[in-house]
């Protein structure tokens, strides 16, 4: 049986931007599940990503990892949570008052407590698949948008994150660079990395995804790809796909 | 023109009142709630982070103390010049020594290098926040598991603190021997004796109030600085409302802090 990365019970989110916020579900994402959201608006995908990675305060309900429920009251504790969470969302910034290499190298440093900012190889190698090797004295407002993108990937890819959380970037990035990310993407993938993509129009996103969470009008469902079951949040008396022989679960 | 009824003229008057007094104590609670939280943060010295925070410490002190020695070391010069200048018209050697110590020392040094910290740096860390909370940087160092009070917020305090001290010693150095030598080149004004009147006429308290006052004004300076950066939302219009509100409540706590500590050490 898989083991529960992350679990939200009951959970409930109060809407940003044009989204009409998330009410009342429950999902689990296991460990090495791959699972893409299909959702009607970009506002609510977003906020369910973001409450993945602990940044959104639920109204209601209860965030697990690994069995251990968070507490929301004094942002402190749930560091050492987010430390786990790779974090690629459109909203993932660069310190723009640093360095592009400490950008990337700021959490090493930060843990290792060495004082010289130098770029170990698997860093260079990154960074020259993504061709910013040259470019790591220079500030986020002095590198092109793409760069950026391309920095903010690499900082998560090496975090040694338990679980990716992943949003469109195919506008921010060059084709080159898209290309570098999704192969890197996908080398994640066999390697039995947890992740979660807001989109699935990259096919290799739906060949290997093992869950679909699908956002309707604030409604969230949970499909298991692999067995049809479904799991609902509000509307937790439908049947959808008993006949295929789905087991429903319902709050 | 129809006449307002005067119980409800007086209700919204009180409602008013009472409004902007709620606001104005959430305001300085949760100024002090922060002010608390980062003391206790300077005694909590977890590994984790070390070299990071003495290099951004290390950056503030640069930033805030060694950047503003072009502009307080001349500031000083021409302070010092024109107070011993002044001074030397209306009193006698004797007194000069001491209203020299009295107006640079104690009160004029420290003030003078409060209001230059907060024009130079107590305004770009305000902007420096307010951007980072809008374009979403705070929550960049969370993601990356670090807390943004102790390592972004911390260093800055202790950076602060730093620099108001040794800026206030050297201006307080530059004005005195500085006003002392231009006085003595470019004038006829006799000086004879003037640095011995002022080594007689310094105290310990002189010392203490003065370190003090330094001490005071760069958590101050740091701690307001810091709270108004923190306090931005979403909107980057909120940024330049912050800087200005922030500037002017440091200076406000600074002459306060002065007034304080000058009643204190000598009524």
């Amino acid at each position: 049986m898989d083991s529960k990365l992350i679990e939200l019970v009951n959970y409930t989110l109060a809407p940003i931007g044009r989204g009409r916020g998330l009410r009342n579900f429950s999902c689990t994402i296991a460990e090495g599940d791959i699972v893409y959201i299909e959702g009607d608006r970009f506002d609510d995908s977003h906020l369910f990503l973001r409450a993945l990675a602990t940044l959104e305060r639920p109204q209601g309900g209860t965030y697990y990892y690994r069995g251990q429920a968070l507490d929301f009251s004094d942002y402190r504790k749930l560091l050492p949570y987010k430390r786990k969470i790779g974090y690629m969302s459109a909203d993932a910034a660069l310190l723009s008052n640093r360095t592009i290499g400490e950008n990337i190298l700021w959490l090493r440093y930060y843990l290792e407590g060495k004082r010289s900012l130098k770029a170990a190889d698997d860093v260079l190698h990154l960074c020259r698949m993504f061709n910013i090797e040259d470019k790591m004295d220079l500030r986020p407002s002095q590198v092109f948008r793409d760069e950026v993108r391309a920095a903010i990937i690499i900082r998560e890819l090496i975090k040694g994150a338990e679980i990716l959380l992943a949003e469109p970037v195919r506008d921010a990035l060059s084709r080159v660079h898209y290309d570098t990310a999704v192969r890197l993407t996908k080398e994640s993938l066999s390697r039995k990395t947890t992740a979660v993509f807001s989109y699935s129009d990259e096919p290799f996103i739906r060949e290997a995804a093992t869950k679909k969470v699908r956002i309707v009008e604030g409604e969230l469902e949970v499909v298991n790809l692999r067995n049809g079951t479904v799991t609902f949040g509000q509307k937790g008396d439908r049947t959808v796909g008993e006949e295929d022989g789905a087991e429903i679960q319902s709050n | 023109m129809a006449m307002k009824n005067p119980m409800i003229v007086l209700s919204d008057s009180a409602g008013r009142a009472g409004r902007a007094t709620i606001e104005w104590l959430k305001h300085y609670l949760d100024l002090s709630a922060f002010a608390w939280r980062m003391i206790r943060e300077l005694f909590r010295w977890p590994r984790e982070g070390r070299s990071l925070l003495y290099r951004v410490t290390l950056e503030q002190v640069y930033f805030t103390a060694v950047q503003a020695l072009r502009i307080v070391i001349p500031v000083a010069l021409i302070l010092g010049t024109s107070f011993i200048l002044q001074f030397s018209k209306v009193s006698g050697q004797i007194d000069l020594g001491k209203i020299v110590v009295v107006i640079l020392v104690r009160e004029t040094g420290p003030l003078v290098t409060a209001l230059i910290v907060i024009l130079r740096s107590a305004t770009a860390v305000t902007i420096e926040t307010g951007y980072m909370n809008v374009l979403r940087e705070m929550e960049t160092l969370e993601m990356g598991g670090m807390d943004p009070v102790r390592l972004y917020a911390l260093p800055r305090l202790i950076g602060m603190v730093t620099a108001m001290v040794c800026l206030v010693f050297i201006f307080t150095t530059s004005a005195i021997l500085g006003g002392y030598a231009i006085v003595w080149l470019i004038t006829n004004v006799p000086m004879q004796n003037f640095l011995l009147e002022i080594a007689k006429a310094l105290t310990p308290a002189d010392y203490m109030v003065s370190a003090l006052k330094a001490v005071f004004f760069g958590g101050v300076i740091a701690v307001v600085s810091l709270y108004r950066g923190f306090s931005v939302g979403r909107a980057i219009t909120e940024v330049p409302v912050a800087t200005s509100k922030g500037a002017v409540e440091c200076l406000i706590y600074c002459m306060i802090i002065s007034g304080l500590l000058s009643a204190l050490f000598y009524m």
